[in-house]
């Protein structure tokens, strides 16, 4: 290889790519035209995208329905009421959305807390809840599995209840 | 090159919907992008479940980051650059099984070995089923370094500039070129078989 | 002074939008519910993770098996109080009764029978749009796992 091919070699790809200020593009167009180490070199370029998009096509062929059913999933775990909690991470910070959104926020919470005392003083709170903020929250109020075992726990995934009956009843 | 764009307006009136809580606003913009973002992760990550996996987190992370988005970039970059950090902190997490040091004592797996040796695999003239040649891609794109990866996938399937490299990565463009250069060095020694151009060696 | 009105104020708007809220409130009969019942197998054979279920990956890999494969998925609308049937493989058939919608969950029966014994009776209260894990009844090489869904 000669040493002007040595230098062009690593920007040989860029130029290919048409990333190079024009300037430097022009010379090395120059230099390929005339040798040819180098338009080989371009021609492998060439080859291996070519290659890379049949086979990366190949690749992820097929995806299609999985990636539709991909989306129902996304679009299922994304909560309806969203803008209230956008507020208060808002890009102006939460002092400010405070500030601008007080007249409304104030009397809503007033309302909010005596809705809820009015609800609390009428109606028999349910058993006690621990407040883990999942979707999966879920209480088992009552479990009858005919004598089998019955394991309940939580996984680490979202907090998801499992009720596992575990074998055969008591005989 | 093969990317479809929306007129930019459209677009972002999707994502200004979408910060408001339109889900379907932001279904719009999934359904856009979700092929791209699986393009990359199966990149990355080379299997489709990890790689499916991948691409929900993302655009669940996406929704719930929408307020720090600038309007001023590509809304497709910002969401590359959240399923590329996505799946670096997969690779952490996951010890590094895949990452394969780049340096000279790589050695080829079996399966590797046989695909790259063309006598006893490759056959001139003979074509390669989807299949074959989907999995033979596959495995030449996970045997690069993990940093090239995701590189070579964004400009040589997506078609991105290195300016859009560069920004959906969060590295410099000197970087981008560097490591594209070292990445096709690297596909074409792996790949020489399969390259219809190039040398001729001797048969 | 003017502190005490703006606090008028609140009170004024506060008793308003409880009215409201009262009035607001749906009628307790005919409401409807949508149960969706996932019926998995869990497995340590070879087949596999189903990509169909993957948004519950990780929930399923905490049960320890290799192999999660989807066989069936139902969705179910009913009325509050009505009882919904689905068959279950390995002869043995769910029933789920959405009883009424408190606090953001909704009050769940269910029943799964085999032949005429009883697997399982149990009342959940599921958080709108939660899911529940129910799991253990041995299925050709594996486990069922029913995944239900609820909301309102």
């Amino acid at each position: 290889m000669k040493d002007k091919c040595k230098s062009i070699h690593p920007i040989l790809g860029a130029w290919f790519d048409g990333e190079l200020p024009d300037h430097k593009s022009r010379r090395i167009a120059r230099h390929v035209e005339a040798c040819p180490a180098c338009r080989a070199e371009v021609d492998r370029i060439k080859a291996l995208r070519s290659l890379l998009q049949d086979g990366f096509a190949a690749a992820v062929t097929a995806e299609d329905e999985a990636l539709s059913s991909l989306h129902q999933r996304i679009m299922k775990r994304i909560p309806e009421r969203e803008t209230k909690n956008r507020k208060r991470t808002g890009r102006e910070g939460p002092l400010m959305s405070f500030f601008r959104f007080r007249r409304i926020t104030l009397p809503m919470a007033v309302t909010a807390m005596l809705v809820a005392a009015v609800f609390f003083t009428i109606y028999k709170p349910a058993p006690s809840v621990i407040k883990t903020g999942s979707v999966n929250d879920c209480i088992v109020d009552d479990l009858e599995s005919g004598g089998r075992t019955v394991l309940l726990f939580k996984t680490h995934g979202s907090a998801m209840t499992v009720i596992w009956v575990v074998g055969n009843p008591d005989t | 090159m093969k990317r479809k764009r929306v007129p930019v307006s459209e677009e972002q009136e999707w994502v200004r919907r979408s910060r408001k809580g339109d889900k379907e606003a932001f279904s719009r913009l999934v359904e856009k992008y979700r092929k791209r973002i699986y393009n990359l992760t199966y990149g990355m990550l080379g299997n489709r479940e990890d790689a499916l996996d991948m691409t929900q987190e993302a655009f669940l992370k996406a929704y719930r980051s929408l307020q720090g988005f600038r309007g001023g970039s590509d809304f497709y970059t910002w969401l590359y650059r959240i399923a590329y950090n996505r799946v670096i902190d997969h690779y952490r997490k996951e010890g590094r099984k895949r990452h394969v040091e780049y340096d000279d004592t790589y050695v080829p797996s079996d399966e590797e070995s046989i695909r790259t040796s063309p006598s006893s695999y490759f056959q001139p003239g003979r074509e390669l089923d989807r299949k074959e040649l989907g999995r033979v891609i596959n495995n030449a794109i996970q045997s690069l370094p993990e940093q090239q990866r995701a590189v070579i996938v964004l400009r040589e399937v997506e078609g991105l500039s290195y300016d859009e490299i560069s920004a959906s990565l969060g590295i410099r463009r000197g970087t981008v070129m560097s490591r594209l250069h070292y990445a096709r060095q690297r596909l074409q020694e792996i790949l020489k078989p399969y390259l219809k151009e190039g040398e001729i060696h001797e048969g | 002074m003017s502190r005490k009105v703006k606090l008028h104020g609140w009170i004024f708007w506060g008793v308003g939008l409880m009215l409201l809220w009262g009035a607001a409130v749906p009628p307790a009969h005919g409401e409807m519910f949508h149960i969706e019942v996932q019926v998995i197998l869990a497995s340590n054979s070879d087949e596999g993770f189903d990509p169909r279920l993957l948004a519950l990956k990780k929930d399923l890999l905490a049960l320890n098996y290799i192999s999660f494969q989807l066989l069936g998925n139902k969705g179910l609308a009913m009325e509050r109080g009505k009882t919904g049937r689905l068959e279950v493989p390995g002869g043995r058939v769910m029933e789920v009764t959405p009883e009424r919608f408190e606090k953001g969950k909704v009050i769940l029966h269910v029943k799964i029978n085999e032949g005429d014994a009883s697997l399982l009776t149990t009342r959940l209260r599921i958080r709108d749009h939660g899911t529940v894990m129910l799991g253990g009844p041995p299925y050709r090489h594996g486990f069922l796992v029913l995944a239900v869904t609820a909301n309102r």
